[in-house]
Protein backbone atom coordinates (compact mmCIF):
# COMPACT_ATOMS: atom_id res chain seq x y z
CA UNK A 1 0.00 0.00 0.00
CA UNK A 2 2.67 2.06 1.33
CA UNK A 3 5.23 1.07 -1.85
CA UNK A 4 2.32 2.20 -4.45
CA UNK A 5 1.52 5.80 -2.93
CA UNK A 6 5.21 6.10 -3.31
CA UNK A 7 5.29 5.02 -6.58
CA UNK A 8 2.07 7.59 -7.81
CA UNK A 9 4.22 10.58 -5.66
CA UNK A 10 7.62 9.65 -7.75
CA UNK A 11 6.12 9.56 -11.14
CA UNK A 12 3.87 12.46 -10.45
CA UNK A 13 7.44 14.30 -8.93
CA UNK A 14 8.98 13.75 -12.04
CA UNK A 15 6.26 15.09 -14.43
CA UNK A 16 6.48 17.75 -12.33
CA UNK A 17 9.63 18.79 -13.21
CA UNK A 18 9.36 17.77 -16.72
CA UNK A 19 6.34 20.55 -16.73
CA UNK A 20 7.93 23.28 -14.73
CA UNK A 21 11.38 23.24 -16.68
CA UNK A 22 8.68 23.69 -19.90
CA UNK A 23 6.88 26.37 -18.25
CA UNK A 24 10.13 28.17 -17.34
CA UNK A 25 11.77 27.77 -21.03
CA UNK A 26 8.52 28.53 -22.61
CA UNK A 27 7.66 31.44 -20.75
CA UNK A 28 11.38 33.36 -20.81
CA UNK A 29 10.95 32.95 -24.88
CA UNK A 30 7.60 33.84 -25.06
CA UNK A 31 8.56 37.10 -23.72
CA UNK A 32 11.01 37.67 -26.92
CA UNK A 33 8.06 36.06 -29.34
CA UNK A 34 5.62 38.68 -28.06
CA UNK A 35 7.38 42.03 -27.84
CA UNK A 36 8.90 41.10 -31.50
CA UNK A 37 5.03 40.91 -32.31
CA UNK A 38 6.01 37.48 -33.61
CA UNK A 39 3.38 35.49 -31.17
CA UNK A 40 2.03 33.25 -33.97
CA UNK A 41 5.15 32.48 -35.22
CA UNK A 42 5.84 29.74 -32.30
CA UNK A 43 2.19 28.23 -33.11
CA UNK A 44 3.40 27.90 -36.61
CA UNK A 45 6.41 26.10 -36.21
CA UNK A 46 4.64 24.03 -33.54
CA UNK A 47 1.99 22.99 -36.04
CA UNK A 48 4.71 22.84 -38.36
CA UNK A 49 6.64 20.33 -36.23
CA UNK A 50 3.94 17.32 -36.72
CA UNK A 51 4.62 15.91 -40.74
CA UNK A 52 8.40 15.47 -39.09
CA UNK A 53 7.24 13.73 -36.07
CA UNK A 54 5.42 11.08 -38.23
CA UNK A 55 7.53 11.26 -41.07
CA UNK A 56 10.57 9.72 -38.59
CA UNK A 57 8.07 7.54 -36.95
CA UNK A 58 7.35 6.53 -40.69
CA UNK A 59 10.93 5.91 -41.55
CA UNK A 60 12.11 4.34 -37.95
CA UNK A 61 9.04 2.95 -36.39
CA UNK A 62 10.57 3.59 -33.19
CA UNK A 63 8.74 4.54 -29.93
CA UNK A 64 11.63 6.88 -28.47
CA UNK A 65 10.11 10.20 -28.28
CA UNK A 66 12.90 12.17 -28.78
CA UNK A 67 14.21 10.04 -32.43
CA UNK A 68 10.55 11.76 -33.52
CA UNK A 69 10.78 14.90 -32.17
CA UNK A 70 14.72 15.51 -33.66
CA UNK A 71 12.27 15.22 -37.11
CA UNK A 72 10.28 17.17 -35.26
CA UNK A 73 12.82 19.77 -35.14
CA UNK A 74 14.08 19.36 -38.67
CA UNK A 75 10.12 20.41 -39.75
CA UNK A 76 10.02 23.57 -37.46
CA UNK A 77 13.14 24.32 -38.89
CA UNK A 78 11.96 23.63 -42.69
CA UNK A 79 8.72 25.58 -41.62
CA UNK A 80 10.46 28.86 -40.97
CA UNK A 81 12.92 28.88 -44.11
CA UNK A 82 9.68 28.16 -46.03
CA UNK A 83 7.55 31.30 -44.50
CA UNK A 84 11.02 33.51 -44.87
CA UNK A 85 11.25 32.57 -48.44
CA UNK A 86 7.28 33.04 -48.71
CA UNK A 87 7.38 36.52 -46.94
CA UNK A 88 10.90 38.05 -49.02
CA UNK A 89 9.64 36.31 -52.49
CA UNK A 90 5.89 37.36 -52.79
CA UNK A 91 3.87 40.23 -51.50
CA UNK A 92 1.82 38.10 -49.00
CA UNK A 93 1.30 39.99 -45.83
CA UNK A 94 3.36 37.96 -42.85
CA UNK A 95 -0.12 36.97 -40.86
CA UNK A 96 -0.64 35.55 -44.33
CA UNK A 97 1.83 33.28 -44.76
CA UNK A 98 2.34 32.15 -41.08
CA UNK A 99 -1.54 30.89 -41.77
CA UNK A 100 -0.58 29.11 -44.87
CA UNK A 101 2.89 27.74 -43.24
CA UNK A 102 0.74 26.29 -40.36
CA UNK A 103 -2.41 24.66 -41.83
CA UNK A 104 -0.40 22.91 -45.27
CA UNK A 105 2.27 21.40 -42.76
CA UNK A 106 -0.43 20.68 -40.09
CA UNK A 107 -2.79 18.97 -42.85
CA UNK A 108 0.20 17.30 -44.55
CA UNK A 109 1.06 15.72 -40.78
CA UNK A 110 -2.44 14.83 -40.13
CA UNK A 111 -2.80 12.77 -43.40
CA UNK A 112 0.60 11.52 -42.48
CA UNK A 113 -0.84 9.69 -39.36
CA UNK A 114 -3.87 8.20 -41.06
CA UNK A 115 -0.91 6.39 -43.14
CA UNK A 116 0.51 5.77 -40.01
CA UNK A 117 -1.96 3.71 -38.44
CA UNK A 118 -2.05 1.23 -41.07
CA UNK A 119 1.84 0.51 -40.76
CA UNK A 120 2.17 -3.25 -39.03
CA UNK A 121 3.25 -2.12 -35.45
CA UNK A 122 1.90 -1.29 -32.30
CA UNK A 123 3.66 2.04 -31.82
CA UNK A 124 1.62 3.85 -33.27
CA UNK A 125 0.15 5.16 -30.12
CA UNK A 126 2.52 7.49 -29.08
CA UNK A 127 1.67 9.70 -31.99
CA UNK A 128 -1.23 10.16 -30.17
CA UNK A 129 0.42 12.05 -27.75
CA UNK A 130 1.71 14.82 -29.70
CA UNK A 131 -1.33 16.26 -30.53
CA UNK A 132 -2.66 17.20 -27.41
CA UNK A 133 0.18 16.42 -25.31
CA UNK A 134 0.71 13.08 -22.44
CA UNK A 135 2.47 14.30 -19.48
CA UNK A 136 2.01 10.88 -17.62
CA UNK A 137 4.20 9.01 -20.12
CA UNK A 138 7.31 10.94 -19.57
CA UNK A 139 10.60 9.28 -17.83
CA UNK A 140 12.87 10.40 -15.58
CA UNK A 141 15.69 10.16 -18.99
CA UNK A 142 13.06 12.48 -21.17
CA UNK A 143 13.70 14.84 -17.56
CA UNK A 144 17.09 14.66 -18.44
CA UNK A 145 16.92 15.89 -21.94
CA UNK A 146 14.33 18.37 -21.39
CA UNK A 147 16.47 19.58 -18.20
CA UNK A 148 19.75 19.73 -20.78
CA UNK A 149 17.91 21.54 -23.19
CA UNK A 150 16.29 24.08 -20.69
CA UNK A 151 19.74 24.68 -19.39
CA UNK A 152 20.97 25.32 -22.76
CA UNK A 153 17.96 27.56 -23.43
CA UNK A 154 18.69 29.65 -19.95
CA UNK A 155 22.59 29.95 -20.95
CA UNK A 156 22.54 30.90 -24.12
CA UNK A 157 19.58 33.56 -23.36
CA UNK A 158 21.69 35.02 -20.65
CA UNK A 159 25.35 34.90 -22.69
CA UNK A 160 23.22 37.27 -25.57
CA UNK A 161 21.00 38.93 -23.38
CA UNK A 162 22.08 42.57 -24.09
CA UNK A 163 22.42 41.49 -28.07
CA UNK A 164 19.11 39.92 -27.93
CA UNK A 165 16.67 42.86 -25.52
CA UNK A 166 18.28 45.40 -27.75
CA UNK A 167 17.61 43.69 -31.62
CA UNK A 168 14.33 42.85 -30.54
CA UNK A 169 13.18 46.61 -29.22
CA UNK A 170 15.10 48.27 -32.10
CA UNK A 171 16.32 46.35 -34.67
CA UNK A 172 17.51 48.89 -37.18
CA UNK A 173 19.78 50.33 -33.80
CA UNK A 174 21.29 47.01 -33.30
CA UNK A 175 22.11 46.58 -36.85
CA UNK A 176 23.46 49.91 -37.17
CA UNK A 177 26.12 49.15 -34.14
CA UNK A 178 27.48 46.45 -36.10
CA UNK A 179 25.55 43.70 -34.65
CA UNK A 180 23.99 41.79 -37.53
CA UNK A 181 20.27 41.22 -36.94
CA UNK A 182 19.98 37.90 -38.78
CA UNK A 183 22.36 35.95 -36.40
CA UNK A 184 20.38 37.31 -33.48
CA UNK A 185 17.15 36.12 -34.95
CA UNK A 186 18.59 32.91 -36.04
CA UNK A 187 19.49 32.28 -32.02
CA UNK A 188 16.44 33.44 -30.94
CA UNK A 189 14.51 31.24 -33.66
CA UNK A 190 16.44 28.08 -32.23
CA UNK A 191 15.68 28.84 -28.93
CA UNK A 192 12.33 28.81 -29.75
CA UNK A 193 12.19 25.89 -31.59
CA UNK A 194 14.25 23.72 -28.79
CA UNK A 195 11.45 25.36 -25.96
CA UNK A 196 8.51 23.87 -28.65
CA UNK A 197 10.10 20.70 -28.72
CA UNK A 198 10.21 20.47 -25.04
CA UNK A 199 6.57 21.20 -24.92
CA UNK A 200 5.51 18.87 -27.49
CA UNK A 201 5.49 15.51 -25.35
CA UNK A 202 3.77 17.53 -22.46
CA UNK A 203 1.05 19.97 -24.20
CA UNK A 204 0.82 18.75 -27.78
CA UNK A 205 1.23 20.48 -31.41
CA UNK A 206 -2.13 22.38 -31.50
CA UNK A 207 -1.67 24.11 -27.57
CA UNK A 208 1.86 24.72 -27.66
CA UNK A 209 1.63 28.77 -28.65
CA UNK A 210 -0.64 29.02 -25.45
CA UNK A 211 2.52 28.10 -23.54
CA UNK A 212 4.74 30.86 -25.45
CA UNK A 213 1.82 33.78 -25.50
CA UNK A 214 0.31 33.71 -22.09
CA UNK A 215 2.64 33.95 -19.53
CA UNK A 216 4.22 36.58 -21.56
CA UNK A 217 1.16 38.59 -21.53
CA UNK A 218 0.38 37.76 -18.60
CA UNK A 219 3.55 38.94 -17.33
CA UNK A 220 3.67 42.09 -19.68
CA UNK A 221 0.53 43.20 -17.37
CA UNK A 222 2.69 43.88 -14.33
CA UNK A 223 5.84 44.21 -15.43
CA UNK A 224 7.46 47.51 -16.89
CA UNK A 225 11.19 46.42 -17.32
CA UNK A 226 12.37 43.60 -19.58
CA UNK A 227 14.45 41.50 -17.28
CA UNK A 228 11.62 41.69 -14.34
CA UNK A 229 9.08 40.63 -17.15
CA UNK A 230 11.59 37.33 -18.48
CA UNK A 231 11.35 36.51 -14.46
CA UNK A 232 8.02 36.89 -13.92
CA UNK A 233 6.45 35.20 -17.51
CA UNK A 234 8.81 31.98 -16.30
CA UNK A 235 7.09 32.00 -12.94
CA UNK A 236 3.60 32.03 -14.32
CA UNK A 237 4.34 29.35 -16.92
CA UNK A 238 5.64 27.11 -14.02
CA UNK A 239 2.45 27.83 -11.69
CA UNK A 240 0.84 27.39 -15.25
CA UNK A 241 2.59 23.77 -16.49
CA UNK A 242 3.01 22.38 -12.87
CA UNK A 243 -0.99 23.31 -11.80
CA UNK A 244 -1.99 21.66 -14.73
CA UNK A 245 -0.55 18.71 -14.76
CA UNK A 246 -1.30 18.10 -11.29
CA UNK A 247 -4.73 18.45 -12.37
CA UNK A 248 -4.84 16.30 -15.35
CA UNK A 249 -2.80 13.98 -12.92
CA UNK A 250 -5.54 13.73 -10.46
CA UNK A 251 -8.61 13.73 -12.76
CA UNK A 252 -8.83 10.54 -15.03
CA UNK A 253 -9.00 11.15 -18.59
CA UNK A 254 -7.78 14.68 -18.84
CA UNK A 255 -4.96 15.44 -21.38
CA UNK A 256 -2.38 17.46 -20.10
CA UNK A 257 -2.06 20.20 -22.70
CA UNK A 258 -5.60 21.57 -22.21
CA UNK A 259 -5.09 21.36 -18.07
CA UNK A 260 -2.47 23.56 -18.35
CA UNK A 261 -4.18 25.43 -21.05
CA UNK A 262 -6.76 26.49 -18.79
CA UNK A 263 -4.92 27.16 -15.65
CA UNK A 264 -2.78 29.73 -18.18
CA UNK A 265 -6.04 31.40 -19.42
CA UNK A 266 -6.93 32.04 -15.86
CA UNK A 267 -3.19 33.90 -15.17
CA UNK A 268 -3.81 36.15 -18.27
CA UNK A 269 -7.58 36.91 -17.31
CA UNK A 270 -6.39 37.52 -13.49
CA UNK A 271 -3.55 39.82 -15.20
CA UNK A 272 -6.24 41.46 -17.99
CA UNK A 273 -8.36 42.41 -14.88
CA UNK A 274 -6.12 43.37 -12.23
CA UNK A 275 -2.94 44.65 -13.32
CA UNK A 276 -2.52 48.28 -12.10
CA UNK A 277 -1.80 50.68 -14.56
CA UNK A 278 -2.50 48.18 -17.62
CA UNK A 279 -6.17 46.70 -16.92
CA UNK A 280 -9.20 46.73 -18.85
CA UNK A 281 -10.62 49.63 -16.73
CA UNK A 282 -7.82 51.92 -17.17
CA UNK B 1 33.45 75.90 -38.65
CA UNK B 2 36.55 74.34 -36.87
CA UNK B 3 38.84 71.22 -37.34
CA UNK B 4 38.42 70.87 -40.82
CA UNK B 5 40.37 67.89 -41.06
CA UNK B 6 41.55 66.88 -44.77
CA UNK B 7 39.50 63.85 -44.91
CA UNK B 8 36.22 64.67 -45.83
CA UNK B 9 33.35 63.39 -43.29
CA UNK B 10 31.28 62.04 -46.01
CA UNK B 11 31.93 61.20 -49.75
CA UNK B 12 29.84 59.84 -51.98
CA UNK B 13 30.18 58.77 -55.48
CA UNK B 14 27.30 57.86 -58.04
CA UNK B 15 25.46 56.28 -55.38
CA UNK B 16 21.85 54.67 -56.67
CA UNK B 17 19.85 52.81 -54.67
CA UNK B 18 16.56 50.83 -55.72
CA UNK B 19 13.99 49.06 -53.63
CA UNK B 20 11.03 46.97 -54.72
CA UNK B 21 12.56 47.71 -58.54
CA UNK B 22 11.96 50.97 -58.22
CA UNK B 23 15.16 53.79 -58.30
CA UNK B 24 14.62 56.09 -54.77
CA UNK B 25 18.23 57.85 -55.15
CA UNK B 26 19.85 57.89 -58.50
CA UNK B 27 23.67 58.56 -59.72
CA UNK B 28 24.33 60.91 -56.26
CA UNK B 29 27.58 62.11 -55.25
CA UNK B 30 28.21 64.35 -52.48
CA UNK B 31 30.78 65.65 -50.40
CA UNK B 32 30.52 66.97 -46.77
CA UNK B 33 33.82 68.15 -44.92
CA UNK B 34 34.36 67.46 -41.10
CA UNK B 35 33.25 69.94 -38.83
CA UNK B 36 29.73 70.95 -40.10
CA UNK B 37 25.99 70.85 -38.77
CA UNK B 38 24.62 69.20 -42.01
CA UNK B 39 21.00 70.01 -43.08
CA UNK B 40 19.65 66.81 -45.84
CA UNK B 41 16.73 68.88 -47.41
CA UNK B 42 14.26 67.89 -50.11
CA UNK B 43 10.53 67.64 -50.53
CA UNK B 44 8.89 64.22 -48.63
CA UNK B 45 9.36 61.06 -50.82
CA UNK B 46 12.98 62.72 -51.96
CA UNK B 47 14.82 59.78 -50.82
CA UNK B 48 16.09 61.11 -47.73
CA UNK B 49 15.54 58.25 -45.39
CA UNK B 50 16.66 55.67 -47.51
CA UNK B 51 20.06 57.86 -48.25
CA UNK B 52 20.87 58.23 -44.79
CA UNK B 53 20.03 54.19 -44.33
CA UNK B 54 22.56 53.40 -47.17
CA UNK B 55 25.44 55.33 -45.89
CA UNK B 56 24.88 52.99 -43.04
CA UNK B 57 25.00 50.28 -44.55
CA UNK B 58 21.61 49.43 -43.85
CA UNK B 59 20.35 49.26 -47.34
CA UNK B 60 21.78 47.71 -49.79
CA UNK B 61 23.25 50.14 -52.88
CA UNK B 62 22.78 48.88 -56.53
CA UNK B 63 25.60 51.09 -57.53
CA UNK B 64 28.33 53.66 -56.23
CA UNK B 65 30.34 53.60 -53.21
CA UNK B 66 30.07 55.31 -49.76
CA UNK B 67 33.11 56.62 -47.85
CA UNK B 68 32.74 57.67 -44.31
CA UNK B 69 36.10 59.49 -42.97
CA UNK B 70 37.42 57.87 -45.54
CA UNK B 71 36.92 54.28 -44.56
CA UNK B 72 34.10 51.86 -45.29
CA UNK B 73 31.30 51.97 -42.78
CA UNK B 74 31.87 48.39 -41.86
CA UNK B 75 35.40 49.13 -40.57
CA UNK B 76 34.53 52.63 -38.40
CA UNK B 77 30.68 51.69 -37.23
CA UNK B 78 32.10 52.63 -33.85
CA UNK B 79 32.68 56.21 -35.24
CA UNK B 80 29.43 56.61 -36.20
CA UNK B 81 25.92 57.22 -34.58
CA UNK B 82 22.53 56.98 -35.70
CA UNK B 83 19.36 58.23 -34.33
CA UNK B 84 16.57 56.81 -36.29
CA UNK B 85 12.66 58.49 -36.98
CA UNK B 86 11.52 58.05 -33.12
CA UNK B 87 8.27 56.30 -34.27
CA UNK B 88 10.96 53.37 -35.43
CA UNK B 89 10.64 51.64 -32.25
CA UNK B 90 7.52 50.69 -29.99
CA UNK B 91 7.99 53.23 -27.04
CA UNK B 92 5.44 50.70 -25.09
CA UNK B 93 8.26 48.09 -24.62
CA UNK B 94 9.07 47.28 -21.31
CA UNK B 95 12.40 49.17 -20.70
CA UNK B 96 13.45 52.21 -18.53
CA UNK B 97 14.83 55.32 -20.21
CA UNK B 98 18.26 54.50 -18.65
CA UNK B 99 17.97 51.11 -20.10
CA UNK B 100 17.28 52.35 -23.41
CA UNK B 101 19.84 54.86 -23.54
CA UNK B 102 23.03 52.49 -22.07
CA UNK B 103 22.10 50.51 -25.27
CA UNK B 104 24.57 53.22 -26.60
CA UNK B 105 27.54 51.86 -25.52
CA UNK B 106 26.48 48.27 -26.75
CA UNK B 107 28.83 48.78 -30.29
CA UNK B 108 32.20 49.61 -28.12
CA UNK B 109 31.35 46.51 -26.09
CA UNK B 110 30.92 44.58 -28.79
CA UNK B 111 29.25 40.94 -28.45
CA UNK B 112 28.57 39.29 -24.75
CA UNK B 113 30.67 41.52 -22.96
CA UNK B 114 28.81 43.84 -20.16
CA UNK B 115 28.73 47.55 -19.23
CA UNK B 116 29.93 48.58 -16.50
CA UNK B 117 29.81 51.11 -13.55
CA UNK B 118 31.84 53.45 -16.03
CA UNK B 119 29.28 53.30 -18.37
CA UNK B 120 26.35 53.53 -16.12
CA UNK B 121 27.98 57.13 -15.39
CA UNK B 122 28.12 57.94 -18.78
CA UNK B 123 24.73 57.55 -18.69
CA UNK B 124 23.70 59.76 -16.58
CA UNK B 125 25.80 62.42 -18.17
CA UNK B 126 24.17 61.89 -21.02
CA UNK B 127 20.78 62.08 -19.51
CA UNK B 128 21.55 65.46 -17.53
CA UNK B 129 22.56 66.79 -21.26
CA UNK B 130 19.96 66.06 -23.15
CA UNK B 131 17.46 67.38 -19.55
CA UNK B 132 16.36 63.65 -18.89
CA UNK B 133 18.42 63.02 -15.59
CA UNK B 134 14.30 62.89 -13.39
CA UNK B 135 13.24 60.26 -16.01
CA UNK B 136 16.33 57.92 -15.77
CA UNK B 137 14.12 54.63 -14.32
CA UNK B 138 11.00 55.59 -15.23
CA UNK B 139 9.36 53.22 -17.90
CA UNK B 140 10.11 54.75 -21.69
CA UNK B 141 6.46 54.77 -22.02
CA UNK B 142 5.85 57.72 -20.04
CA UNK B 143 8.16 60.06 -22.16
CA UNK B 144 6.35 62.63 -24.24
CA UNK B 145 7.35 62.85 -28.24
CA UNK B 146 10.02 65.53 -27.40
CA UNK B 147 11.49 63.48 -24.55
CA UNK B 148 11.40 60.44 -26.69
CA UNK B 149 13.58 62.08 -29.17
CA UNK B 150 15.76 63.85 -26.69
CA UNK B 151 16.33 59.90 -25.11
CA UNK B 152 17.24 58.93 -28.40
CA UNK B 153 19.95 61.67 -28.58
CA UNK B 154 21.11 60.46 -25.21
CA UNK B 155 21.73 57.19 -26.69
CA UNK B 156 23.52 58.48 -29.46
CA UNK B 157 25.56 60.15 -27.28
CA UNK B 158 26.79 57.18 -25.51
CA UNK B 159 28.10 55.94 -28.33
CA UNK B 160 31.06 58.41 -28.26
CA UNK B 161 31.37 58.74 -32.23
CA UNK B 162 32.89 61.24 -34.62
CA UNK B 163 29.73 61.72 -36.69
CA UNK B 164 26.41 61.99 -35.77
CA UNK B 165 23.65 60.60 -38.33
CA UNK B 166 19.91 62.11 -37.41
CA UNK B 167 16.48 61.40 -38.96
CA UNK B 168 13.98 64.15 -38.64
CA UNK B 169 15.20 65.15 -34.93
CA UNK B 170 12.84 68.16 -34.82
CA UNK B 171 9.87 66.46 -36.07
CA UNK B 172 7.01 67.32 -33.79
CA UNK B 173 8.89 68.04 -30.83
CA UNK B 174 8.34 71.11 -28.52
CA UNK B 175 10.26 74.00 -28.25
CA UNK B 176 12.35 73.19 -25.03
CA UNK B 177 13.39 70.05 -26.76
CA UNK B 178 13.92 71.94 -30.05
CA UNK B 179 16.59 74.02 -28.05
CA UNK B 180 18.05 71.57 -26.20
CA UNK B 181 18.82 69.45 -29.96
CA UNK B 182 20.30 73.07 -31.47
CA UNK B 183 22.81 73.86 -28.30
CA UNK B 184 23.64 70.25 -28.48
CA UNK B 185 24.48 70.10 -31.72
CA UNK B 186 26.70 73.27 -31.77
CA UNK B 187 28.06 71.92 -28.59
CA UNK B 188 29.45 68.49 -30.69
CA UNK B 189 29.91 70.48 -33.60
CA UNK B 190 32.67 72.85 -31.90
CA UNK B 191 34.20 69.46 -30.56
CA UNK B 192 35.10 68.87 -34.17
CA UNK B 193 31.93 66.17 -34.55
CA UNK B 194 30.07 66.24 -37.89
CA UNK B 195 26.37 66.27 -37.57
CA UNK B 196 24.00 65.25 -40.77
CA UNK B 197 20.54 65.74 -40.16
CA UNK B 198 17.88 64.95 -42.36
CA UNK B 199 15.33 67.70 -42.40
CA UNK B 200 12.09 68.45 -43.68
CA UNK B 201 11.37 71.57 -43.09
CA UNK B 202 13.23 74.45 -45.34
CA UNK B 203 12.09 77.40 -43.44
CA UNK B 204 14.39 76.51 -40.56
CA UNK B 205 16.85 75.00 -42.24
CA UNK B 206 18.60 78.37 -42.68
CA UNK B 207 19.06 78.93 -39.00
CA UNK B 208 19.62 75.81 -37.90
CA UNK B 209 22.62 74.47 -40.16
CA UNK B 210 25.91 75.93 -41.38
CA UNK B 211 25.92 73.37 -44.64
CA UNK B 212 23.04 72.42 -46.76
CA UNK B 213 22.59 69.24 -49.01
CA UNK B 214 19.66 69.56 -51.64
CA UNK B 215 18.41 66.53 -52.37
CA UNK B 216 15.09 65.12 -54.32
CA UNK B 217 16.55 61.58 -56.33
CA UNK B 218 20.02 62.74 -56.44
CA UNK B 219 22.21 65.84 -54.93
CA UNK B 220 20.92 68.71 -56.07
CA UNK B 221 23.06 71.33 -54.76
CA UNK B 222 25.35 70.91 -51.30
CA UNK B 223 27.89 73.75 -49.86
CA UNK B 224 27.50 76.26 -47.43
CA UNK B 225 23.81 77.91 -46.27
CA UNK B 226 23.95 81.42 -48.93
CA UNK B 227 25.65 79.72 -51.60
CA UNK B 228 23.01 76.78 -51.83
CA UNK B 229 20.04 78.22 -51.27
CA UNK B 230 19.12 80.08 -54.30
CA UNK B 231 15.84 80.08 -56.20
CA UNK B 232 17.20 77.86 -59.35
CA UNK B 233 18.29 75.40 -56.62
CA UNK B 234 15.38 75.12 -54.82
CA UNK B 235 13.07 74.83 -57.59
CA UNK B 236 15.35 72.15 -59.22
CA UNK B 237 14.39 70.48 -55.67
CA UNK B 238 11.34 71.13 -54.88
CA UNK B 239 9.72 72.30 -58.71
CA UNK B 240 8.77 75.38 -60.25
CA UNK B 241 5.71 75.68 -58.86
CA UNK B 242 7.06 75.96 -55.76
CA UNK B 243 8.68 79.27 -55.80
CA UNK B 244 5.97 81.54 -55.57
CA UNK B 245 4.83 79.26 -52.63
CA UNK B 246 8.20 79.31 -50.99
CA UNK B 247 7.52 83.26 -51.69
CA UNK B 248 4.58 83.89 -49.99
CA UNK B 249 4.92 81.65 -46.92
CA UNK B 250 8.28 83.42 -46.45
CA UNK B 251 6.57 86.59 -46.21
CA UNK B 252 4.07 86.03 -43.89
CA UNK B 253 6.71 84.96 -41.75
CA UNK B 254 8.33 87.92 -42.10
CA UNK B 255 4.91 90.06 -41.88
CA UNK B 256 4.31 87.89 -39.04
CA UNK B 257 8.19 89.21 -37.06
Amino acid sequence: MMSTIFCIDYTLLIVLQGALLLGITSGMLGCFALLRQQSLLGDAISHAALPGIVLMFLCTHSKNPWVLLIGGACAGVIGVISMQFVCTHTTLKKDAVLGIILSVFFGFGLVLMTVAQKVPTSNQAILNKFLFGNVATLLEQDIRAIAVLSLLIVITLFVCWKECVMYVFDPLFAHSLGFKPRIIETVLTILLILAIIIGLQTVGVILMSTMLIAPAAAARQWITRFGSMVLCAALFGGCATTLGVYASSVIDHMPTGPAIVVVASCIVFISLLCAPQRNVAS
Amino acid sequence: MKNISKISALHVSNLTISYNNTIVVSDLSVTIPCGVMCGIIGPNGAGKTTFIKALLGLLPMSAGSIHILGDDIKNIRNKVAYVAQRSSVDWDFPLTVFDMVLMGCYGRLGWFRRPNATHYQQVYDALAAVGLLDFAHQSIGVLSGGQQQRAFLARALMQQAEIYFLDEPFAGVDITTEKIIIDLFKQLRDEGKTIIVVHHDLFTSATYFDYIMLLNKTCIASGAVDDVLTASNLSSTYGTNFIPYIWNVAQKKCDQL
